[in-house]
Protein backbone atom coordinates (compact mmCIF):
# COMPACT_ATOMS: atom_id res chain seq x y z
CA UNK A 1 0.00 0.00 0.00
CA UNK A 2 2.83 2.50 0.93
CA UNK A 3 4.69 1.70 -2.66
CA UNK A 4 1.30 2.29 -4.19
CA UNK A 5 0.81 5.80 -2.36
CA UNK A 6 4.27 6.47 -2.79
CA UNK A 7 3.96 6.24 -6.85
CA UNK A 8 0.96 7.98 -6.78
CA UNK A 9 2.53 11.23 -5.37
CA UNK A 10 5.62 10.65 -7.83
CA UNK A 11 3.07 10.57 -10.61
CA UNK A 12 0.98 13.40 -9.38
CA UNK A 13 3.65 15.97 -8.05
CA UNK A 14 4.56 17.43 -11.43
CA UNK A 15 1.08 17.90 -12.22
CA UNK A 16 0.19 19.44 -8.35
CA UNK A 17 3.23 21.14 -8.26
CA UNK A 18 1.26 23.61 -10.85
CA UNK A 19 -1.50 24.51 -8.55
CA UNK A 20 -1.78 27.97 -6.27
CA UNK A 21 0.55 29.35 -8.49
CA UNK A 22 0.40 32.83 -10.31
CA UNK A 23 2.76 32.99 -13.99
CA UNK A 24 4.36 36.28 -13.99
CA UNK A 25 7.15 37.81 -16.18
CA UNK A 26 10.82 36.85 -15.08
CA UNK A 27 14.20 38.29 -16.27
CA UNK A 28 17.64 36.84 -15.42
CA UNK A 29 17.68 38.84 -12.07
CA UNK A 30 14.52 36.37 -10.65
CA UNK A 31 16.50 33.80 -12.20
CA UNK A 32 19.31 34.94 -10.14
CA UNK A 33 17.41 35.13 -6.88
CA UNK A 34 15.71 32.14 -7.14
CA UNK A 35 18.99 29.91 -7.99
CA UNK A 36 20.59 31.75 -4.87
CA UNK A 37 17.43 31.17 -2.86
CA UNK A 38 16.99 27.60 -3.26
CA UNK A 39 21.05 27.04 -3.09
CA UNK A 40 20.42 25.04 -6.76
CA UNK A 41 23.77 24.50 -7.72
CA UNK A 42 23.52 25.32 -11.39
CA UNK A 43 26.14 26.81 -13.31
CA UNK A 44 25.36 30.28 -15.38
CA UNK A 45 26.48 28.82 -18.55
CA UNK A 46 24.17 25.80 -18.81
CA UNK A 47 20.86 28.12 -18.48
CA UNK A 48 18.94 28.80 -21.38
CA UNK A 49 15.66 30.88 -21.37
CA UNK A 50 13.40 30.41 -24.65
CA UNK A 51 14.10 33.03 -27.34
CA UNK A 52 10.77 35.09 -27.91
CA UNK A 53 6.96 34.31 -27.64
CA UNK A 54 5.67 33.74 -30.81
CA UNK A 55 8.69 31.70 -32.88
CA UNK A 56 10.32 29.63 -29.10
CA UNK A 57 7.64 29.37 -26.48
CA UNK A 58 4.25 29.32 -28.34
CA UNK A 59 5.51 26.18 -30.27
CA UNK A 60 6.68 24.58 -27.06
CA UNK A 61 3.56 25.48 -25.28
CA UNK A 62 1.55 23.70 -28.09
CA UNK A 63 4.27 20.73 -28.02
CA UNK A 64 4.40 18.63 -25.05
CA UNK A 65 7.62 19.88 -24.31
CA UNK A 66 6.68 22.43 -21.87
CA UNK A 67 6.64 20.25 -18.75
CA UNK A 68 8.43 20.29 -15.59
CA UNK A 69 10.22 18.96 -13.94
CA UNK A 70 11.45 16.75 -17.01
CA UNK A 71 15.00 16.05 -18.96
CA UNK A 72 14.50 15.14 -22.94
CA UNK A 73 17.57 13.37 -24.23
CA UNK A 74 19.29 13.21 -27.51
CA UNK A 75 21.83 11.53 -29.20
CA UNK A 76 25.03 12.53 -30.85
CA UNK A 77 22.73 12.95 -34.35
CA UNK A 78 20.26 15.08 -31.85
CA UNK A 79 17.82 12.37 -32.57
CA UNK A 80 15.19 12.70 -29.38
CA UNK A 81 15.76 8.89 -27.37
CA UNK A 82 12.84 9.82 -24.82
CA UNK A 83 11.72 12.59 -21.96
CA UNK A 84 13.03 11.59 -18.08
CA UNK A 85 10.72 11.82 -15.05
CA UNK A 86 11.55 12.01 -11.07
CA UNK A 87 10.55 8.37 -11.33
CA UNK A 88 13.09 7.15 -14.32
CA UNK A 89 15.84 9.51 -13.05
CA UNK A 90 17.97 7.50 -10.86
CA UNK A 91 18.00 4.89 -13.26
CA UNK A 92 18.22 6.54 -16.63
CA UNK A 93 20.89 9.26 -15.25
CA UNK A 94 23.46 7.00 -13.34
CA UNK A 95 23.67 4.41 -15.73
CA UNK A 96 23.70 5.50 -19.64
CA UNK A 97 23.14 2.17 -20.65
CA UNK A 98 19.77 2.31 -19.65
CA UNK A 99 18.52 4.87 -22.12
CA UNK A 100 16.83 4.47 -25.29
CA UNK A 101 18.74 3.39 -27.84
CA UNK A 102 16.33 3.84 -30.61
CA UNK A 103 15.55 7.32 -31.16
CA UNK A 104 11.55 8.03 -31.21
CA UNK A 105 10.33 8.49 -33.95
CA UNK A 106 8.46 11.70 -35.27
CA UNK A 107 9.85 13.62 -32.37
CA UNK A 108 10.95 16.71 -32.99
CA UNK A 109 14.89 17.02 -33.10
CA UNK A 110 17.44 18.88 -31.02
CA UNK A 111 17.33 21.72 -33.95
CA UNK A 112 13.95 22.78 -32.97
CA UNK A 113 14.60 22.94 -29.47
CA UNK A 114 18.10 24.69 -29.60
CA UNK A 115 17.01 27.19 -32.38
CA UNK A 116 14.44 28.70 -30.40
CA UNK A 117 17.00 29.56 -26.82
CA UNK A 118 19.05 32.07 -25.51
CA UNK A 119 21.30 32.29 -22.83
CA UNK A 120 19.64 33.97 -19.99
CA UNK A 121 21.93 36.51 -19.10
CA UNK A 122 23.83 37.78 -22.01
CA UNK A 123 20.61 36.84 -24.44
CA UNK A 124 23.36 34.90 -27.06
CA UNK A 125 21.64 32.05 -29.19
CA UNK A 126 22.74 28.76 -28.41
CA UNK A 127 25.44 28.04 -30.43
CA UNK A 128 27.63 24.65 -29.42
CA UNK A 129 29.55 23.23 -32.71
CA UNK A 130 30.50 20.34 -30.66
CA UNK A 131 29.25 16.71 -30.73
CA UNK A 132 27.71 15.40 -27.95
CA UNK A 133 27.16 11.59 -27.47
CA UNK A 134 23.62 12.68 -25.32
CA UNK A 135 22.33 16.35 -24.55
CA UNK A 136 19.90 16.27 -21.55
CA UNK A 137 17.58 19.51 -21.67
CA UNK A 138 16.75 19.73 -18.06
CA UNK A 139 12.78 21.65 -17.79
CA UNK A 140 12.68 23.98 -14.53
CA UNK A 141 11.04 26.95 -13.93
CA UNK A 142 10.53 29.11 -10.87
CA UNK A 143 7.83 27.86 -9.29
CA UNK A 144 6.66 28.89 -5.43
CA UNK A 145 4.35 26.18 -3.77
CA UNK A 146 4.23 23.78 -1.24
CA UNK A 147 6.47 21.20 -3.64
CA UNK A 148 9.15 23.94 -4.30
CA UNK A 149 11.12 22.22 -1.73
CA UNK A 150 10.76 18.76 -3.11
CA UNK A 151 11.28 20.19 -6.92
CA UNK A 152 14.68 22.01 -5.71
CA UNK A 153 15.61 18.51 -4.76
CA UNK A 154 14.81 17.15 -7.97
CA UNK A 155 16.13 19.97 -10.29
CA UNK A 156 19.41 19.38 -7.74
CA UNK A 157 19.62 15.89 -7.88
CA UNK A 158 19.70 15.74 -11.48
CA UNK A 159 21.97 18.62 -12.22
CA UNK A 160 24.46 17.03 -9.76
CA UNK A 161 24.60 13.52 -11.20
CA UNK A 162 24.91 14.70 -14.44
CA UNK A 163 27.80 16.77 -13.32
CA UNK A 164 29.49 13.83 -11.93
CA UNK A 165 28.78 12.14 -15.87
CA UNK A 166 30.85 15.20 -16.87
CA UNK A 167 33.80 14.88 -14.59
CA UNK A 168 33.62 11.21 -15.39
CA UNK A 169 34.43 11.75 -18.82
CA UNK A 170 30.96 11.13 -20.25
CA UNK A 171 30.59 13.48 -23.50
CA UNK A 172 27.74 15.03 -22.33
CA UNK A 173 25.68 18.73 -22.75
CA UNK A 174 23.42 19.75 -20.24
CA UNK A 175 20.74 22.28 -21.17
CA UNK A 176 19.31 23.94 -18.04
CA UNK A 177 15.69 25.29 -20.11
CA UNK A 178 14.07 27.72 -18.39
CA UNK A 179 10.61 27.59 -18.82
CA UNK A 180 9.23 30.52 -17.77
CA UNK A 181 7.75 33.80 -19.61
CA UNK A 182 9.97 35.92 -20.03
CA UNK A 183 10.49 39.89 -19.96
CA UNK A 184 13.24 39.87 -22.86
CA UNK A 185 10.66 39.12 -25.02
CA UNK A 186 9.33 42.49 -24.77
CA UNK A 187 5.87 42.19 -25.53
CA UNK A 188 3.15 44.89 -25.70
CA UNK A 189 1.15 45.53 -22.81
CA UNK A 190 -1.79 43.96 -23.89
CA UNK A 191 -0.04 41.01 -25.25
CA UNK A 192 1.57 40.39 -21.70
CA UNK A 193 -2.08 40.62 -20.20
CA UNK A 194 -2.67 38.08 -22.85
CA UNK A 195 -0.19 35.69 -22.21
CA UNK A 196 -0.57 36.50 -18.74
CA UNK A 197 -4.87 35.53 -18.94
CA UNK A 198 -4.26 32.46 -21.27
CA UNK A 199 -1.05 30.95 -18.89
CA UNK A 200 -2.34 31.31 -15.54
CA UNK A 201 -6.26 29.81 -17.08
CA UNK A 202 -4.40 26.88 -18.79
CA UNK A 203 -1.93 25.74 -16.41
CA UNK A 204 -2.78 27.70 -12.76
CA UNK A 205 -5.64 25.76 -12.77
CA UNK B 1 54.84 40.22 -4.09
CA UNK B 2 53.39 40.37 -8.00
CA UNK B 3 54.73 36.64 -8.37
CA UNK B 4 53.83 35.27 -4.88
CA UNK B 5 50.13 37.15 -6.04
CA UNK B 6 50.29 35.34 -9.36
CA UNK B 7 51.38 31.86 -8.21
CA UNK B 8 48.54 31.95 -5.40
CA UNK B 9 46.24 32.99 -7.71
CA UNK B 10 47.18 30.38 -10.12
CA UNK B 11 47.26 27.62 -7.39
CA UNK B 12 43.68 29.04 -6.38
CA UNK B 13 42.42 28.89 -9.99
CA UNK B 14 43.99 25.16 -10.56
CA UNK B 15 42.42 23.70 -7.33
CA UNK B 16 38.88 25.13 -7.69
CA UNK B 17 38.77 23.43 -11.28
CA UNK B 18 40.25 20.07 -9.74
CA UNK B 19 37.65 20.64 -7.16
CA UNK B 20 34.94 21.14 -9.57
CA UNK B 21 35.95 18.39 -12.14
CA UNK B 22 37.19 16.04 -9.58
CA UNK B 23 36.10 12.42 -10.69
CA UNK B 24 33.26 10.61 -8.12
CA UNK B 25 33.94 7.66 -6.66
CA UNK B 26 31.75 4.86 -4.67
CA UNK B 27 33.12 2.48 -2.06
CA UNK B 28 31.59 -0.79 -2.20
CA UNK B 29 33.19 -3.19 -0.59
CA UNK B 30 32.80 -7.21 -1.27
CA UNK B 31 33.53 -8.94 2.40
CA UNK B 32 32.26 -12.53 3.96
CA UNK B 33 30.68 -11.50 7.06
CA UNK B 34 33.51 -12.67 9.12
CA UNK B 35 35.74 -10.28 7.80
CA UNK B 36 33.49 -7.31 8.32
CA UNK B 37 33.18 -8.39 11.68
CA UNK B 38 37.38 -8.10 11.83
CA UNK B 39 36.99 -5.06 10.00
CA UNK B 40 34.97 -3.62 12.55
CA UNK B 41 36.38 -4.90 15.33
CA UNK B 42 40.43 -4.15 14.45
CA UNK B 43 39.11 -0.45 13.49
CA UNK B 44 40.82 1.80 16.33
CA UNK B 45 38.48 4.83 15.77
CA UNK B 46 36.53 6.15 19.11
CA UNK B 47 33.20 5.23 17.15
CA UNK B 48 32.30 2.33 15.37
CA UNK B 49 29.16 2.65 13.36
CA UNK B 50 27.35 -0.07 11.75
CA UNK B 51 24.19 1.15 10.02
CA UNK B 52 21.81 -1.65 8.67
CA UNK B 53 21.20 -0.34 5.17
CA UNK B 54 17.91 -1.31 1.91
CA UNK B 55 18.17 0.51 -1.18
CA UNK B 56 14.77 0.47 -1.53
CA UNK B 57 13.37 0.33 1.40
CA UNK B 58 11.76 4.56 2.35
CA UNK B 59 12.96 4.50 5.46
CA UNK B 60 16.74 3.42 4.57
CA UNK B 61 16.47 6.22 1.69
CA UNK B 62 14.58 8.62 3.92
CA UNK B 63 17.81 8.60 6.31
CA UNK B 64 20.59 8.78 3.65
CA UNK B 65 20.93 12.02 2.82
CA UNK B 66 20.97 13.13 6.65
CA UNK B 67 23.72 10.39 7.57
CA UNK B 68 25.85 11.48 4.33
CA UNK B 69 25.75 15.24 5.57
CA UNK B 70 27.15 14.36 8.70
CA UNK B 71 29.74 12.30 7.38
CA UNK B 72 30.89 14.51 4.78
CA UNK B 73 30.79 17.73 7.01
CA UNK B 74 32.43 15.83 9.88
CA UNK B 75 35.72 17.92 10.77
CA UNK B 76 37.27 14.93 13.70
CA UNK B 77 36.60 11.67 11.77
CA UNK B 78 36.94 10.07 15.01
CA UNK B 79 34.35 7.62 13.76
CA UNK B 80 34.12 4.34 11.06
CA UNK B 81 31.00 4.37 9.35
CA UNK B 82 30.16 0.66 7.97
CA UNK B 83 26.93 0.80 5.98
CA UNK B 84 25.61 -2.77 5.53
CA UNK B 85 23.66 -3.54 2.94
CA UNK B 86 21.28 -6.08 1.90
CA UNK B 87 22.28 -5.89 -2.19
CA UNK B 88 23.31 -9.06 -3.76
CA UNK B 89 26.88 -9.41 -4.69
CA UNK B 90 24.88 -9.64 -8.06
CA UNK B 91 23.40 -6.69 -7.68
CA UNK B 92 26.10 -4.45 -7.27
CA UNK B 93 25.64 -2.02 -10.32
CA UNK B 94 21.97 -1.38 -8.80
CA UNK B 95 23.83 0.09 -5.77
CA UNK B 96 26.38 1.70 -7.62
CA UNK B 97 23.78 3.41 -9.83
CA UNK B 98 22.16 4.35 -6.44
CA UNK B 99 25.07 5.81 -4.75
CA UNK B 100 26.32 7.53 -8.03
CA UNK B 101 23.21 9.33 -8.43
CA UNK B 102 23.27 10.26 -5.27
CA UNK B 103 26.54 11.01 -4.43
CA UNK B 104 26.86 9.12 -1.22
CA UNK B 105 31.02 7.99 -1.20
CA UNK B 106 30.39 6.09 2.30
CA UNK B 107 31.75 3.19 2.73
CA UNK B 108 29.18 0.22 1.85
CA UNK B 109 29.55 -3.73 2.17
CA UNK B 110 27.82 -6.18 0.51
CA UNK B 111 28.06 -9.51 1.98
CA UNK B 112 29.51 -11.84 -0.21
CA UNK B 113 27.74 -15.01 2.05
CA UNK B 114 24.63 -13.37 2.03
CA UNK B 115 22.04 -15.22 4.02
CA UNK B 116 18.90 -15.75 1.59
CA UNK B 117 16.55 -16.02 4.64
CA UNK B 118 17.25 -14.45 8.13
CA UNK B 119 19.78 -12.00 6.74
CA UNK B 120 19.22 -9.58 9.72
CA UNK B 121 19.58 -12.41 12.47
CA UNK B 122 22.68 -12.98 11.24
CA UNK B 123 24.28 -10.37 9.98
CA UNK B 124 23.69 -8.33 13.43
CA UNK B 125 24.19 -11.32 15.50
CA UNK B 126 27.69 -12.13 13.65
CA UNK B 127 29.27 -8.60 14.36
CA UNK B 128 27.04 -8.10 18.31
CA UNK B 129 25.78 -10.90 20.12
CA UNK B 130 24.15 -9.03 22.65
CA UNK B 131 22.26 -7.00 19.96
CA UNK B 132 18.51 -7.77 19.68
CA UNK B 133 18.43 -8.21 15.96
CA UNK B 134 14.41 -8.69 16.48
CA UNK B 135 14.31 -4.95 17.30
CA UNK B 136 15.94 -3.43 14.65
CA UNK B 137 15.13 -2.64 10.98
CA UNK B 138 16.75 -1.12 7.95
CA UNK B 139 18.24 2.14 8.95
CA UNK B 140 18.88 0.99 12.56
CA UNK B 141 22.75 0.86 14.00
CA UNK B 142 24.88 0.09 15.77
CA UNK B 143 27.90 2.31 17.49
CA UNK B 144 30.63 0.28 19.43
CA UNK B 145 33.08 1.86 20.89
CA UNK B 146 36.87 1.33 20.74
CA UNK B 147 37.13 -1.26 23.02
CA UNK B 148 34.19 -2.79 20.85
CA UNK B 149 31.84 -2.62 23.47
CA UNK B 150 28.08 -1.37 22.04
CA UNK B 151 27.28 1.87 23.51
CA UNK B 152 24.44 2.39 21.41
CA UNK B 153 21.26 -0.15 19.38
CA UNK B 154 19.05 1.90 18.13
CA UNK B 155 15.44 0.05 17.17
CA UNK B 156 12.64 0.64 15.35
CA UNK B 157 10.26 2.54 17.51
CA UNK B 158 12.68 5.23 17.22
CA UNK B 159 12.09 8.21 14.76
CA UNK B 160 14.23 9.03 12.23
CA UNK B 161 14.89 12.58 14.14
CA UNK B 162 16.08 10.60 17.32
CA UNK B 163 18.28 8.40 14.63
CA UNK B 164 20.21 11.89 13.52
CA UNK B 165 20.17 13.40 16.76
CA UNK B 166 22.13 10.24 18.27
CA UNK B 167 24.28 10.00 14.75
CA UNK B 168 25.20 13.72 15.03
CA UNK B 169 26.58 13.04 18.76
CA UNK B 170 29.42 10.57 17.12
CA UNK B 171 29.68 11.54 13.90
CA UNK B 172 31.59 14.48 14.42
Amino acid sequence: MKKIILLFYLIALPIFAQKEYTYNFKNSDSLDAYIEKYELPFQEEDIYITKDFENSFRPYSESKFLRSPRIYVFNEEGQFLESITNITSEKKLANFKKLRKRPEKNEPSLDFWTSKIVHYKTGNDYDDPKNYDYTFVVNWDLIESEQTAQLVEIWSEWYNVLLRQKAKGENIQIILLNIDLQERWELSPDMRRFVLENVNRSWGE
Amino acid sequence: MKYLFIISFLFTACYSITAQNAVFKTNIQLMELEELKEEIFESEKEYKIAFIFNQFCPDSRDIFPDLDKLYKNSTQKNFDLFVVTNNKEKKQQDLEDHLFYYGYEEPFYIIKDKPLLGFFKKTILNICDSCDYKEMGYSDFIVFNENNEVLVQTNYNQTKEEHISILKKYMQ
